[in-house]
């Protein structure tokens, strides 16, 4: 007999509502697994893309020859919204925190960029040993954050 | 004499009625352990069918736990899951309430 005051004997009910809790988390890891894995392909791609426009930028610009140059954007722009549209269709979801975390990759990574892009200019230099270096630093911000092992 | 208002409330008043029926709660637990989760990766993940998936988010929606948000790729549309801080909170309640039953507290 059971009234109010009397713990009851563990419920089944419950035990079969925490199994099923502990399924659903299961298959919550599973979908951030998937979603990490896929926003840091994305996030190691746009990191990667950025460095080689940099160096493009830096090596193919200054030549004066149109054609390259706008072939090497048009490259880079069509790459950079394919990889963008590839990850927004293929997304499985999002693990927690990670926009922020790719939003301060991404910003790091342009700032990296914006700064080489004005060195470039003002030095007029295009010594391999200065921009291949920077070219790594560039991408490496969001090259970190795609490489960043999930929480938790 | 039972000086019932001393008495310890017994866990079972704590669970939530919304999160009792086990889809349900498997679905807010696994939204749980994500920012946001698309429809069809939640469903082949729980191994549902859409129509049961649609109706325990949509459950789960109207009481707060879980916000839908529907979107457009290319022409094809897509659902986005997540679950909301009161959804949150509701779990965690709801899992000590359980685990508070089951050990007999």
């Amino acid at each position: 007999m059971t009234d109010e005051t009397t713990p009851e004997s563990p419920s089944p009910d419950a035990q079969a509502l925490l199994a099923a809790a502990a399924e659903g988390a299961e298959a919550g890891t599973a979908i951030a697994h998937r979603a990490r894995v896929a926003s840091g392909a994305f996030a190691i791609t746009v990191g990667v893309l950025i460095a080689l426009f940099l160096l493009g930028t830096i090596y193919v610009y200054p030549l004066g020859q149109i054609t390259a140059s706008v072939a090497i954007t048009v490259a880079y722009g069509v790459l950079l919204v394919a990889a963008a549209l590839l990850y927004r269709w293929g997304r499985p979801g999002a693990t927690p925190g990670w926009r922020q975390q790719y939003a301060k990759g991404f910003v790091i990574t342009i700032v990296l960029y914006a700064v080489g892009i004005s060195v470039s200019t003002s030095t007029q230099s295009t010594t391999p040993a200065l921009w291949v270096p920077w070219a790594v630093a560039t991408a490496l911000p969001l090259v970190i954050v795609g490489l960043r092992p999930e929480r938790g | 004499m039972t000086d019932w208002a001393a008495e310890p409330r017994h866990p079972r008043h704590e669970v939530d009625e919304i999160l009792t029926a086990p889809v349900r709660l498997s679905l807010i637990a696994a939204l749980a352990r994500v920012e946001d989760a698309e429809f069809g990766v939640v469903r082949e993940s729980l191994e549902v069918s859409d129509s049961v998936l649609s109706k325990q988010a949509a459950a789960l929606e109207a009481v707060g736990y879980v916000e839908l948000r529907k979107g457009y790729v290319g022409k094809r549309p897509r659902t986005w899951l997540s679950i909301t801080p009161v959804g949150r909170a509701a779990l965690a309640r709801h899992l000590a309430a359980l685990t508070a039953i089951v050990d007999g507290i």
